[in-house]
């Protein structure tokens, strides 16, 4: 066996080290600039709750509700007795039919699949490329989301295999799937009830997101939490997504993980992003960017602001960050 | 024992604990957002890189575990090394601006 020069070692020992370090530095190098993207400069920040605007019953699809709203008493999370709209969803879209969500083999094209995010500013197709792709893009060679001798995805495609899959303890068997469910499986759509504050009560303190809803959607859909990407992947699983961010499991039926633009139905007159839904502590939740593709700058810690039109109110974040809203501003109803 | 055996042993034990970090930093990061706010509390400011774009907020629970929320539009990294001379210029009037 060769031995090594311990003098000649030493310098490499050193250069490994640094070599070593150098990798962990991320992408904030001295080699780096950050430049300015478009945004609104003129808005001056308001993120005040001084002025707010009820829940309008009316920016409801006609079709997004299987009943009509009522009011009805309520206790916010605050304690404050309070009225609430009681408002029971369809638990699907209104306005579009559900896409498809995985691709059936490795040459499958954008268009015959849905989307995938993880909740660090991309979102990507689920092409056949992109399940080809899985292990380097993972940095993970256990990844292997197809037949190498046919080409298919595998695809959870019964009843029972989505049950197994599609929950954030993945059963084993499902590990290196693409995971779907039919909105069969929950007889067409799961409907759920849901207590807003007629008039939003901004509290002294935001409240967190929990692991249940954020809102509801203008369309019928429930606005839910982040998915457990984290679940997902450690499983290696894809939770497919269909091109409006929505996925189906046998619990909540198909819900919304993140702003797509399917739901903004309240385009609004003065270019302000449309409104897509509302929060379950009564404000608002507006697209992220107005009708010249701008972001607001002022956005406080749950992204929310205020402007004289539509009092305070949410802007949802990019689709691809797999959220809503950071927090509630104001009380809920418990 | 010799000094290459210690060499040896330690550079061994150097790939050891310096894999996983690198592994974790190279290519895809799906867990910037959660890694931003590690060690953070509540309503602090964080910020995370991913995919050339910088996003700023601050860090909130969400399904109880904290991670940074952004408020801010996303930034465009643009590497210096790669960008063509009349674009560096442009670069650095736009920095100038922050």
């Amino acid at each position: 066996m060769r031995r090594f020069n311990a003098p000649i070692l030493t310098p490499i020992v050193v250069c490994i080290l640094t070599l070593g370090l150098a990798a962990c530095n991320g992408s904030d190098t001295e080699s780096s600039v950050v430049t300015e993207t478009t945004t609104d400069e003129s808005t001056p920040a308001d993120t005040s709750t001084d002025f707010v605007v009820e829940v309008d019953p009316f920016n409801f699809e006609s079709d997004a509700l299987i009943s009509s709203i009522t009011t009805q008493t309520c206790t916010l999370s605050n304690g404050d007795e309070a009225s609430c709209y009681k408002i029971d969803i369809a638990g699907v879209p209104s306005n579009y039919e559900i896409g498809v969500f995985c691709p059936q083999n490795i040459t499958s094209t954008a268009d015959e699949a849905g989307i995938w995010f993880d909740g660090t500013g991309e979102v990507y197709d689920i092409t056949g490329d992109f399940i080809l792709d899985l292990p380097t893009l993972y940095n993970d060679s256990h990844w292997q989301l197809y037949d190498e001798g046919t080409g298919l995805v595998n695809v959870t495609d019964t009843q029972e295999s989505c049950n197994g899959a599609a929950r954030p303890n993945v059963e084993e068997q499902y590990q290196n799937h693409c995971v779907e469910c039919s909105i069969d499986y929950v007889d067409g759509g799961i409907s759920e009830s849901f207590l807003i504050p007629i008039t939003p009560v901004a509290g002294t303190q935001n409240s967190s997101i929990g692991n249940a809803n954020v809102g509801v959607a203008l369309n019928g859909v429930v606005l839910a939490a982040p998915a457990p990407v984290e679940a997902i992947l450690g499983a290696y699983t894809i939770a497919a997504f269909d091109d409006c961010a929505g996925h189906i499991n046998l619990v909540a039926g198909y819900h919304y993980h993140g702003e797509a633009g399917c739901s903004q139905t309240q385009i609004q007159s003065d270019g302000h992003a449309a409104m897509m839904g509302y929060a379950l502590d009564g404000f608002g939740i507006f697209g992220m960017l107005n009708e010249d593709g701008i972001e607001p700058t002022d956005l406080d810690e749950c992204r929310g602001h205020t402007d004289d039109t539509r009092g305070y109110h949410y802007h949802a974040a990019d689709v691809s960050e797999n959220m809503f809203i950071g927090c509630f501003k104001g009380a809920t109803a418990r | 024992m010799k000094i290459s055996n210690v060499i040896n042993a330690l550079i061994a034990s150097f790939l050891l604990a310096t894999s996983y970090p690198a592994l974790s930093h190279a290519g895809h990061g799906s867990s910037a957002p959660w890694e931003a706010c590690e060690e953070k509390v509540i309503n602090e400011d964080c910020s995370y890189t991913s995919h050339d774009k910088k996003a700023t907020g601050t860090c909130q629970a969400m399904n109880k575990v904290l991670m940074c929320v952004r408020n801010k539009p996303l930034e465009t990294i643009i590497d210096k090394a790669t960008q063509p001379v009349s674009e560096q210029k442009q670069s650095v009037k736009s920095l100038a601006k922050l």
